[in-house]
């Protein structure tokens, strides 16, 4: 498949165009990164963040409440878990236990943890557990 | 389906192939090398192939899916006992309780590669994902 890139002409808007004759599951995924927002709004001492999506290490939810986190500071979404997962992008991100949705891109490793369960270490040096229930998500996204 | 058969197939198979090797080796040891268990009878080709059997079908019920319940899991542990048990005690009565020895060998070697292969396999998967992970950095830096 060819990818021409242009630079727009003089007024011209921003835009994405597609030409294809199939719509295969890689065109899809790329129309949902394109189309899935790219910034989220978090909360952090009462003041209001517009966080890049791309600088989410992970979301987790503790005592109902949703975190947010990036490499060094940690904000609160007003989402509750399930919907922030709605919004962030399918190939880019994945629920790896009840309360955790994992950036993939910031995995470092991962490393058996017993039980079926697996370790995921983030470039932060941070450590999380996947879920047995979640390790055939985890095989899916990484094309096993 | 077959990608999920197969591996289970090739692991039962190694499972019979080894249990097999070391009964054999252990008939050759005891029968040989060791003075005074000349009242231990010889176990016949038959009786080995038997014991590996009975030795390795149990831990089949052991296999399961990556993404099974946790009901499922303890379900498959308590038949998997169960059917242990039960060839604990079949397999020493059809040898008219002779070979514990051997059974009790034997089980023990099933255990210890079931519990080798459940340290393997996780290990693999990870390696697999981490090399997925240096491909996908890769890219990420790519110009």
């Amino acid at each position: 498949m060819r990818v021409i890139i242009r630079d727009p002409i003089k007024d011209e808007e921003d835009s994405i165009t597609i030409c294809v004759r199939n719509m295969t599951e890689n065109v899809l995924r790329a129309i949902n990164l394109i189309k899935s927002p790219s910034q989220l709004t978090v909360y952090s001492n009462n003041n209001a963040y517009i966080l890049p999506i791309a600088d989410i290490f992970y979301v987790e939810s503790v005592d109902l409440k949703t975190f947010v986190y990036t490499e060094n500071t940690i904000y609160q979404a007003k989402q509750k878990l399930y919907e922030v997962e709605s919004i962030l992008n399918d190939s880019e991100f994945l629920r790896i236990n009840r309360q955790t949705i994992i950036n993939i891109r910031r995995i470092q490793n991962v490393s058996p943890a017993g039980g079926g369960r697996f370790q995921a270490t983030l470039t932060n040096g941070e450590k999380l557990i996947v879920s047995r229930q979640n390790v055939s998500a985890l095989k899916e996204i990484f094309g096993l | 389906m077959l990608t999920k058969v197969w591996p289970t197939i090739k692991f039962i198979f190694t499972l019979f192939c080894s249990i097999t090797t070391v009964q054999i080796i252990m008939n050759v040891v005891i029968h040989s090398l060791i003075r005074g268990l000349e009242s231990m009878p010889y176990l016949y080709m038959q009786q080995i192939l038997l014991l590996s059997a009975g030795s390795s079908i149990p831990t089949f019920i052991l296999m399961q899916r990556d993404d099974a319940s946790l009901l499922e899991t303890w379900i498959r542990k308590v038949l998997h006992f169960i059917v242990t048990i039960a060839a604990i005690i079949a397999l020493p009565t059809y040898f008219d309780w002779n070979n514990q020895f051997a059974i009790v060998i034997s089980f023990i070697v099933v255990y210890i590669a079931a519990l080798i292969m459940w340290e393997m396999q996780p290990k693999r998967l990870a390696n697999q994902i981490n090399e997925r992970i240096v491909e996908i950095n890769k890219e990420k830096f790519k110009p």
